[in-house]
């Protein structure tokens, strides 16, 4: 039909036979008791919020798979054209979808199109992978986000744990991004935003398409 | 693209002191080809006789690849570090699977039936910054078809190999690694001619 890109829960335990993997879009063609609802010879491509439930899928479903999925009430499905600018009703749905889901989204407006948007978004994804990845490293434990520690997008950097701090110094600085947002005072939720400001910039891909 | 490894496992019968490997048994070398023992178990083998740039690549040319099920397979791995962070991406007869192993913990990047493979079939996958693509019948890293790309920054380094999944059969029959380095040489085409030196290309006329 037309890529589009659909925001998911992450289903799966992360072994290799029940992986992370985004919700709705594998079968068992893909590994078996992979329940999946769309046809298995659909190309996609996902990036996952780090170690949080939440991942963006990137595909070309026929109309009957976009129906399906964007119909389901755990879905945000971005618009086709991604140029076009948010509504303020939009501005407010997208909001409280994505806050709800510890991504932070008030920094939206309806003067962002809905690929600033995205990118903004998958800038953060990015931050947030090797932040977790960089934190299972340290702690020699597997990797886990902060919201899985208890955190909000409204806690300060000074009340994340030492590791955890440290984790997210250490990759801003592997990121070549200084580190000086990073405040004792400083919320989650700007620190995020900060990060994606730089890391906005890269090329995102999702199959044979770039957003 | 510099090939900086490669191994057509022609010689013995284990993989020689240039692979560290790690998961079930032992890789065996049997006819000329690399395999794993079908004990349903996943095993990876990566080169460590040098030390991968960040970006690297990883080729496999594979042999009776088959499968009773998805997301298994042979193929290859990259930025690996062992048994528990890597880049992977493996095919079998009927489908591929590309995913990320961060300590320990499983993520599906991209699967389907969309790709599948034959003996002869080059399976390839790289990692370059954040973008982590697949690619089927490559040559020497170069060209093939892409299966899929994307974006991911969980691992910034490692080493390139070959990997297993529990496959039901087949086995790899030879196996190169690279970078994206120029190589070095000179190219004459047609009207201009290109020398390259440490990835600076400066076209002259003939």
């Amino acid at each position: 039909m037309a890529f589009r890109l659909y925001v998911v829960p992450v289903v799966g335990v992360g072994t290799r036979l029940d992986p992370r993997r985004p919700k709705y879009f594998q079968s068992d063609a893909n590994g078996v008791g992979r329940t999946g609802i769309i046809d298995p010879a659909a190309l996609y491509s996902s990036m996952d919020y780090g170690s949080d439930p939440q991942m963006i899928v990137g595909a070309d479903l026929s109309a009957a798979d976009d129906t399906t999925v964007a119909g389901k009430a755990d879905v945000f499905a971005l618009p086709f054209n991604l140029d076009v600018n948010l509504t303020q009703q939009q501005v407010n749905q997208t909001r409280t979808r994505f806050e709800s889901s510890n991504i932070p989204a008030g920094w939206l407006s309806t003067a962002d199109t809905w690929r600033n948007m995205a990118r903004g978004v998958l800038g953060m994804f990015l931050f947030e992978q090797r932040a977790d990845a960089t934190y299972a490293q340290l702690s020699g434990s597997a990797p886990t986000s902060i919201f899985m520690d208890g955190a909000t997008l409204d806690s300060t950097f000074g009340s994340l744990s030492a590791t955890r701090q440290q984790a997210w110094l250490n990759a801003a600085t592997s990121f070549n991004i200084p580190t000086d947002s990073m405040t004792p005072t400083a919320t989650v939720r700007t620190i995020l935003r900060t990060m994606a400001d730089t890391l906005q910039d890269v090329p995102f891909h999702f199959g044979v398409f770039m957003v | 693209m510099a090939i900086l490894a490669s191994d057509d496992f022609s010689v013995g019968s284990a993989l020689s002191g240039s692979w560290t490997q790690s998961g079930g048994p032992a890789w065996s070398i049997v006819s000329g080809r690399a395999t794993k023992s079908s004990d349903g178990s996943d095993s990876e083998a990566r080169w460590t006789a040098l030390t991968w740039p960040n970006d690297q690549w990883a080729e496999a040319v594979l042999s009776s690849p088959f499968n009773g099920g998805g997301g298994l397979g042979y193929g290859v791995e990259f930025r690996s570090t062992g048994a528990t962070t890597k880049y992977r991406l493996v095919g079998d007869n009927v489908s591929y699977e590309l995913a990320k192993e961060v300590s320990g913990s499983f993520t599906s990047l991209g699967a389907g039936v969309a790709a599948s493979f034959a003996t002869g079939d080059r399976i390839y996958g790289d990692a370059q910054g954040t973008t982590i693509t697949a690619r089927k019948n490559t040559i020497n890293g170069v060209g093939g078809t892409l299966i899929t790309s994307v974006t991911d920054a969980s691992i910034a380094s490692g080493s390139a190999g070959i990997m297993y999944s529990a496959a039901e059969s087949g086995n790899i029959e030879s196996w190169q690694g690279g970078d994206f380095s120029a190589t070095t040489g000179v190219i004459t085409s047609g009207m201009r001619r290109y020398v390259g030196r440490n990835r600076r290309f400066t076209a002259a006329r003939d």
